[in-house]
């Protein structure tokens, strides 16, 4: 049996197989509700909120970048077991701090995400 | 100025019309061919309908003839430029619309949950140590199911584009190049997957055209 | 120095030593239960954290929107790209430089607020701040 492309369910959905549920958009809920308005948000009341979100999301990829390279080092052995343990701390109190921050904000991990028009997403 | 849609193999023009209405019209002269329509100005922000009316003219296309969609938003000052392209990325076009003939596009989407997951870490290892060791495990047991999500699934395709986001594991994309005839294969195998396997949403879409691999920068 | 007072000397110091040991084995004890007591509690509230993220999270999940997320990330990202003589492309560059300029700006406000060192050195968290 050949697909047809015509859909018969009705142009808007497109949906084969699986179940859409809460867990998986992730990130990209933004998308959604921003992709047609646009991210930055220029406006007076919003801008302290904007600046966060901006800033809360270049520290979120510093995080991330820096976590990467933290969990490769531990799997190539160049790091001493204080030195892990520090880190983790460090990591533990920056996820807790974000945590704060973003609830100070009224931000979500999904507000987080820079959409760069045709370069797709930050993250 | 024109707004194009999509470049295809045949001249044939679809029925609906394009954006604001407009009609679509082919222009070239002996292959590839290239689908626009005609406006005076155009909003630079689209909107929800916009996109989907750019959808269903490709779609509509793509019912009789080889496409290679165009990326939204695409447009050029008038009829010879766009010739121009054609002439000039004729060899790119036609390699490209080979590649995808007889083929859609499937999208599968997967959400990663390893939370759930109880992961051993080291006994008497600081929390320091155990937060970061944990993290590892989730990384490396996200990154296994990634996998065994996208190879069964790259088997029925002709081509695959798969991303798991380096940033965050958790998260699954993947584009396949699927043969008219096995899109009903492929679509019983995700719905398989999704039974198979714990601590992971998965869904499918499609058939879209070929977006993913259209481009000949990509391939 | 005779005899005896060297050998109550080292008495003296070998007993100070073993005090001191005890005394530090003791610390260290209380301060890795405190650290695994920190971590149990953190783990909690980090879990109930993300309890609230995931249940909380009240958007209406259809098929629509899921094949409108696969639309858009096709439309924008994928297809082929002509350089035309007008691209949709302008809008959105200059939106992210007005973003950028924005922060730039209000720097010092951020490190204020945020806690955080955004020095040329790299950035970093100020010791205030955790």
């Amino acid at each position: 049996m050949t697909a047809s492309v015509h859909d018969k369910r009705g142009s808007r959905s497109k949906l084969l197989a699986g179940h859409p549920d809460l867990d998986l958009f992730g990130d990209e809920l933004s998308r959604l509700d921003g992709a047609l308005r646009r991210r930055v948000n220029a406006d007076r009341d919003n801008l302290e909120k904007g600046l966060a979100q901006l800033v809360l999301t270049l520290i979120e990829l510093l995080r991330q970048l820096m976590e990467r390279q933290a969990l490769r080092r531990i799997d190539g052995g160049s790091l001493t077991p204080d030195e892990v343990e520090r880190l983790g701390e460090t990591f533990m109190l920056l996820e807790e701090r974000m945590d704060e921050l973003k609830e100070a904000f009224g931000l979500e991990d999904e507000d987080l995400n820079l959409d760069l028009g045709p370069l797709g997403q930050l993250m | 100025m024109l707004y194009v849609y999509a470049i295809t193999d045949s001249p044939s023009a679809p029925r609906r019309s394009g954006l604001q209405g407009a009609s679509v019209r082919v222009v070239g002269e002996r292959g590839p061919f290239a689908l626009m329509s005609e406006h005076r100005d155009l909003p630079p922000q689209p909107s929800e309908e916009d996109l989907w009316t750019h959808e269903a003219v490709v779609e509509d296309l793509m019912e009789s003839s080889t496409v290679l969609p165009m990326r939204f938003g695409t447009r050029v000052a008038d009829e010879a430029g766009l010739l121009a392209v054609l002439d000039e990325r004729r060899d790119e076009f036609e390699t490209a619309i080979e590649r995808v003939r007889g083929a859609v596009e499937l999208g599968v989407r997967a959400q990663i949950r390893t939370v759930e997951h109880a992961v051993t870490v080291a006994a008497g290892a600081g929390p320091g140590s155990a937060y970061l060791l944990e993290r590892a495990a989730r990384r490396r047991l996200a990154d296994d199911t990634a996998a065994r999500i996208h190879q069964p699934l790259a088997r029925l395709a002709r081509r695959s584009a798969a991303r798991t986001n380096g940033l965050e594991p958790g998260v699954f994309k993947g584009a396949y190049l699927v043969d008219r005839d096995r899109v009903e294969a492929f679509r019983t195998r995700v719905s398989e997957l999704t039974g198979e396997i714990d601590g992971a949403s998965i869904v499918c879409t499609g058939p879209w055209p070929p977006y993913s691999f259209s481009s000949g920068e990509r391939q | 120095m005779n005899h005896e007072s060297v050998e109550r000397r080292k008495q003296h110091a070998a007993a100070a030593r073993e005090a001191a040991m005890e005394r530090a084995g003791r610390q260290q004890e209380s301060a890795a239960i405190r650290r695994a007591q920190d971590h149990a509690a953190w783990r909690a509230r980090r879990d109930a954290s993300l309890e609230r993220q995931h249940a909380g999270v009240s958007r209406a999940l259809r098929d629509r929107d899921v094949s409108l997320l696969d639309l858009i990330d096709r439309l924008l990202d994928g297809g082929v790209v002509i350089h035309g003589d007008i691209t949709l492309a302008v809008a959105d560059v200059d939106l992210l430089y007005v973003g950028l300029r924005a922060m730039i700006a209000s720097v010092e406000t951020i490190e204020r607020e945020l806690g955080v060192s955004l020095s040329a050195r790299g950035p970093s968290l100020k010791a205030s701040a955790l």
